[in-house]
């Protein structure tokens, strides 16, 4: 009698063994697709970001360029996906040697949505008072 | 007898333990790895799409670069044609639709840019040292998704400032 109850048991604690490991197995088939697809969007919509963030830039400049008052507002209302959530940070300082005369334009575009790093772009231009030449 | 019952029952809770739940996360799965293979697709024709973009950037930038005369009329809609003289006094004129954008060299087309599912639209705004030509491109979503938000990307372009009255429309 004693000897069929630890065989009792040894069945039952195979069998839990065998339902944890099994169910673990399979959860943990599913988080790592859900992981790995989870990632591919997020590297999707970062390659997006950054286009735009890149274009927001440019587009800044070029209205300098073009001898536009408010740049910030121009990408606001480009009517890019994120062109709502793109600062525009603008630094002008006179330019020297074979460029004096001009200003030297650097424009920063930075998206930051917060839930993962801000994404920047940075572009320079020297930039002349009658307006740079396209 | 009872022992082979017993076993019986316990093999047929250990498949439906295991096996139901299997079911259903290899169901999960597949609609997952659906999700995944839709996701590579969408990927690879944006890439698509952003290659024909910048080709037309490229091209355009250079024809505006190397241009002594720019003019350009935006209409209401959208659509715009840009003229361009080249220093070898060629004329080139990018026509901007809804669908395509067109390059004609001496009225002979030599490019023409579009791509599935991909708007074009220009805008023009004039500043005090010249013009600023906006094209605005939207990229609409595949149709069994047509409840996506589009995606939209917007080029600019420096222009010099209008130099004969009307050159420029601004809008």
């Amino acid at each position: 009698m004693p000897a069929i109850t630890r065989r009792t048991k040894w069945r039952r604690g195979i069998l839990a063994f065998d339902l944890i490991a099994g169910i673990s197995l399979v959860l943990l088939i599913l988080g790592g697709f859900a992981l790995a697809t989870s990632r591919l969007v997020n590297i999707q919509k970062r390659n997006v970001m950054q286009r735009q963030v890149r274009d927001a830039a440019e587009c800044a400049l070029n209205s300098i360029r073009a001898g536009l008052p408010d740049p910030q507002d121009i990408v606001r209302r480009s009517g890019s996906t994120f062109a709502g959530e793109i600062e525009i940070r603008i630094q002008r300082e006179p330019a020297s040697g074979e460029w004096t005369g001009a200003t030297r334009t650097t424009v920063e575009a930075i998206l930051d949505r917060g839930d993962q790093s801000a994404i920047r772009a940075v572009l320079s231009a020297y930039v002349f008072s009658a307006g740079d030449a396209p | 007898m009872i022992r082979s019952r017993r076993r019986r029952a316990l093999l047929l809770i250990e498949f439906l333990f295991v096996l139901l739940p299997s079911v259903i996360v290899f169901g999960l799965m597949m609609f997952l790895i659906v999700d995944f293979i839709t996701i590579q697709r969408l990927a690879g024709e944006h890439a698509s799409r952003m290659t024909v973009v910048d080709s037309l950037s490229a091209k355009l930038r250079d024809d505006i670069a190397s241009s002594r005369n720019v003019g350009c009329v935006v209409s209401e809609d959208g659509t715009a044609v840009l003229s361009l003289s080249s220093i070898d006094n060629e004329s080139i004129i990018y026509r901007f639709d809804p669908e395509r954008v067109s390059r004609s060299v001496s009225e002979v087309a030599d490019n023409i840019w579009s791509a599935p599912r991909l708007g074009f639209a220009c805008a023009m705004r004039s500043g005090a040292a010249g013009r600023l030509l906006q094209l605005s491109l939207e990229e609409l979503p595949p149709p069994p998704n047509s409840a996506l938000p589009p995606r939209r990307f917007v080029m600019t372009f420096v222009l010099p400032a209008a130099q004969a009255p009307g050159a420029g429309v601004d809008r």
